[in-house]
């Protein structure tokens, strides 16, 4: 049996983080990493790019193997299939064991499949987590695609596609607008336009029911119409890959998603887990539940990989622990002359009757802004990343309801009558009152 | 570690500090090439200098979707390898400062760089309103303004440069290597 003092299962953005972490706060111990793909840590964020040929492979690399081989890190592509607590061990599937001192669960999530739905089998049918699911797509090759979802990855994927040189992209969504959970309506419409101008065609308010074809992908079928075409993106969401955790009787929140304290902890002795397969706190909302996105899994990543090794080298008595306090969920795009950035609540999350909405639409930008009881809740903007911080920060603040007295917000006095540009301006106003006080 | 620090109510609103980092960074007065921004609400009533902080946990790092920010565990300061950036704008969107700005000729994000040490626009604001200072003195110009400025609003507004402070800005400037005539320079900052 191979005996490790930190294992991470997981070698995505939270793994590979918390292994290069790990090492760095305790080189004496050895750290092992393990992932069903055999690839360094690459973005995948970037995968848009590397499907509309912007990128190559080698650029969306993040660390590539010899950052690993001189920081110490050793690497394996292998599956585990069990974990057993108990023993502190590891199973993997070609039947070898690892045994652990500190095990840091970093298996990320899942691509949402339907796979009882007709021809969801059929060779054509896409999805995109990986750099093999890009490579595999552009190898199939096609020039009409359809684009089930409007998420980040729907609309990122339309625009790759287009840029790749499909003739037709036809983006479909089930539910009335585009990004409902991250959007409101007037948004969603602004941001249609804007994709049509590039040439995606967006249909909302029809769900998909079937897929075409007998022996490859020919078409998709919605409520409305047929759709031809050569291949499906299927961009319907991710699930928190959390089978390990489960059978070894690590405890999930109500999302799904494994529970951590804010050192990264889980219910069990010396086991941690980070990223995509862990539930967090949203610090725009308030409310608990998975949140899957980059930046907290690389400083969750690290979090994870500090305390574990502290907690390897028996030095915690000494350092106070890394917390990890929440997630800043930010619906961000910004390539080939598309910028959408959303963050908070939208609309039909403000508390009834104590909302109050500003719009703007001016050279080509649109932004709208979402305030509860006079406090910043929400922010939609396209076409500008101005004041992003300002937002970020208030509706932060407003959503942890933060004591600490310097730091609190004030309702925005008159709103209603105000301009969009003038609520910005009292906002920039109350940030630097409660700087320089 | 030394950082950028502000005071709004010594700040004039002159435009310099931004013009000589567009000037040194990319050869050319553009203020949207800027390292540095002084923000207003409209009015000439200056807020906030949006400049990188060097953040002791900085968000950008671990934003960065291509892991090209790097913070040094030595000195820390923050750095970027920009031809791997590809513009996905994260670290704009998480950085508290507002500090990030798009390069146009670096076709990357970039961000203050404090000069490798003896930040340009510091020693071109003549108000004193741009300094740089280690951490305690911060704190302690920072509690001095509290003090000062409790529940103050800034009444007067701010002036103008002397054609002196304009010579002498130019003068900065030219022992840098960057010769720039006053015309030009006023010109540069509007
Ligand atoms: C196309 C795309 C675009 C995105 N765009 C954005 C964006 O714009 N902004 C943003 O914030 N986020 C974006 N994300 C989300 C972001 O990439 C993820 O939140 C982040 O990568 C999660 O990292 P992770 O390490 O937690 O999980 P993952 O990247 O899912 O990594 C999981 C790792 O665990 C390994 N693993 C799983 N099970 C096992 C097992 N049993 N044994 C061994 N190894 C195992 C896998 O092989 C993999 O290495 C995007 C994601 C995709 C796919
Ligand atoms: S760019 Fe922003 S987040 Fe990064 S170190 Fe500078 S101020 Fe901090
Ligand atoms: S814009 Fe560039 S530097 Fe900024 S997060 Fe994206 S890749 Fe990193």
């Amino acid at each position: 049996m191979r005996k490790t003092d930190i294992l991470i299962l997981g070698n995505g953005a939270a793994g590979s983080s918390a292994a290069f972490a790990a090492k760095q706060t305790a080189p004496e111990l050895n750290v092992l990493v393990l992932s069903k793909e055999d690839e360094p840590v690459y973005s995948a964020p970037a995968l848009p790019d590397l499907l509309s040929g912007e990128l190559t492979r080698a650029q969306v690399t993040v660390s590539p193997w010899d950052d690993y081989r001189n920081a110490g890190i050793e690497a394996l592509c292998a599956s585990a299939v069990r974990i057993d607590a108990g023993t502190r061990t590891v199973i993997l599937e070609n039947g070898g064991e690892v045994s652990y001192g500190e095990l840091i669960l970093a298996t990320g999530s899942q691509p949402i499949r339907l796979r009882k739905m007709q021809g969801t089998g059929l060779p054509g049918n896409f999805v995109m987590k990986t750099i093999a699911d890009v490579e595999d797509m552009a190898a199939y090759g096609g020039s009409r695609a359809v684009v089930v979802g409007s998420g980040a990855i729907g609309i990122e994927g339309s625009m790759a596609l287009k840029a790749r040189g499909f003739e037709q992209v036809v983006m479909v969504e089930a539910l009335e607008w585009l990004s409902p959970k991250s959007l409101d309506r007037a948004t969603s419409d602004e941001l249609k336009a804007k994709l049509e101008s590039f040439g995606v065609k967006v249909l909302t308010g029809e769900a998909v029911q079937g897929v075409l074809g007998e022996t490859k992908v020919e078409g998709v079928r919605t409520e409305k119409r047929d759709i031809p075409c050569d291949l499906i993106l299927w961009g319907i969401g991710m699930r928190p890959d959390t089978e390990l955790a489960k059978a070894a009787g690590i405890e999930c929140g109500a999302s799904g998603a494994i529970l951590t304290d804010d050192h990264m902890r889980t219910n069990l002795p010396h086991v941690y887990a980070c990223g995509d397969c862990t539930e967090s706190v949203d610090v725009f909302s308030g409310q608990r539940g998975a949140y899957l996105f980059w930046e907290p899994a690389r400083r969750g990543g690290a979090a994870a990989g500090v305390n574990a090794a502290e907690e390897g080298q028996d030095v915690r008595q000494e350092n106070r622990p890394r917390v990890f306090l929440g997630t800043t969920p930010f619906f961000l795009t910004n390539k080939g002359g598309l910028s959408i950035l959303a963050m908070g609540r939208t609309e039909a999350q403000l508390a009834e009757g104590r909302g109050t909405v500003l719009e703007e639409k001016k050279d080509g930008v649109y932004r709208r802004l979402l305030f509860e009881d006079g406090k910043l809740a929400g922010a939609q903007m396209l076409g500008t990343l101005e004041d992003a911080d300002l937002f970020a920060a208030q509706i932060r603040k407003n959503a942890m309801q933060r004591e600490d007295t310097w730091d609190l917000t004030e309702p925005v006095p008159n709103l209603e009558q105000l301009s969009l540009q003038e609520a910005v301006f009292f906002l920039r106003k109350q940030r630097r009152n409660a700087f320089s006080k | 570690m030394k950082r950028v620090t502000f005071d709004p109510y010594r700040c004039d609103l002159c435009g310099v500090c931004s013009a000589a980092c567009s000037l040194v960074k990319t050869g050319k007065f553009d203020a949207s090439q800027s390292r540095i921004r002084i923000e207003t609400a409209g009015s000439r009533v200056p807020l906030r200098a949006a400049v990188c902080r060097h953040c002791e946990e900085p968000a950008c790092v671990t934003a960065c979707m291509r892991g090209i920010i790097d913070q040094d565990p030595q000195t820390g300061l923050v750095t970027r390898r920009h031809d791997g950036c590809f513009r996905c704008a994260a670290c704009a969107v998480s950085c508290p400062a507002g500090a990030c700005v798009l390069d146009e000729a670096l076709n990357a994000f970039t961000a203050c760089d404090l000069c490798g040490g003896d930040p340009l626009c510091v020693k071109v604001c003549l108000t004193g309103a741009l300094r740089f200072e280690d951490d305690a003195e911060n704190s302690a110009h920072l509690r001095a303004l509290y003090a000062e400025k409790m529940f103050e609003e800034r009444e007067e507004l701010p002036g103008e440069l002397t054609d002196a402070q304009w010579e002498e800005i130019c003068s900065i400037l030219n022992a840098e290597g960057l010769s720039v005539a006053p015309d030009e320079l006023r010109r540069g900052c509007r």
